[in-house]
């Protein structure tokens, strides 16, 4: 649960998030299509992978790209590493933010 | 319209139900990110991996304070836009004034909340596998057996 100490829209009935036609440029939507694509099978490698990041990464930012992974303390060094290392398929990156270990 | 999502099995062993989006940053390059369909949630809300991404091209302000279960954490609010791919495989756009987290969080998603889910009938079936969102033309329909 995540509650705003605003009032919330449907409190205001102001409309803050919309929502947009489908993007018709084809080479726009096959090039997200793709991205997506990669994006699935980075997520796919972190799941396969996700007991032992969370043992040996906690408190980590990481990102998988093409089956390889990047770890760092500081995203947007992270990033930068990520992008040099795939200029292709770096924006398909699957990163996260590591649950920290829970002290008793 | 249909959104698939999916069951993310996260490093704790927790299976959470998200739907796969993309952010896009000033100049129109879009960063992947799992988006947790959260309806308790009143707002959606970004990551601070996804808020670090956007950085310092767009203009963020104070936002409210986000209270969670026992604790209150401060917010930015910002402009931003993200895209989702149907079912159909159509690229929706979605956009307007988003709050971000500005520190990182134990447990850090970009998450979907009811400004967003308010839109949709929200299918998260975790016996089945099943994570969708649903709006006119599709629906559902429950069957006994």
């Amino acid at each position: 649960m995540i509650r705003s100490t605003e009032s919330t829209p449907e409190v205001t009935g102001e409309t803050l998030l919309h929502i947009g036609e489908p993007i018709t440029d084809p080479d726009v939507t096959a090039n997200f299509r793709l991205q997506m694509e990669q994006f699935a099978r980075n997520s796919a490698w972190f799941e396969a992978h996700a007991e032992q990041i969370g043992r040996e990464q906690p408190g980590k930012f990481i990102s998988v790209v093409a089956g390889e992974l990047f770890v760092g303390d500081d995203v947007r060094e992270l990033y930068a590493r990520v992008r040099a290392a795939h200029p292709a398929g770096w924006n398909a990156a699957f990163t996260k933010h590591i649950r920290p270990r829970l002290t008793a | 319209m249909r959104f698939n999502g999916k069951w993310l099995v996260c490093e704790d062993g927790t299976a959470r139900p998200v739907v796969d989006g993309g952010l896009l940053d000033a100049g129109g390059v879009t960063l992947t990110f799992p988006f947790l369909i959260d309806t308790g949630a009143d707002s959606t809300v970004l990551s601070y991996e996804a808020v670090a991404y956007l950085g310092t091209e767009v203009e963020m302000a104070t936002g409210p304070r986000l209270e969670g279960i026992g604790s209150s954490t401060p917010s930015v609010a910002l402009a931003a836009r993200f895209w989702l791919l149907n079912a159909a495989g159509q690229t929706i756009p979605f956009g307007g004034r988003l709050l971000g987290r500005p520190y990182p969080a134990g447990d850090d998603f970009c998450i979907l909340g009811r400004d967003l889910l308010g839109h949709f009938a929200v299918i998260v079936d975790r016996p089945g596998g099943v994570v969708l969102l649903l709006t006119n033309p599709h629906r559902y329909v429950i069957q006994d057996s």
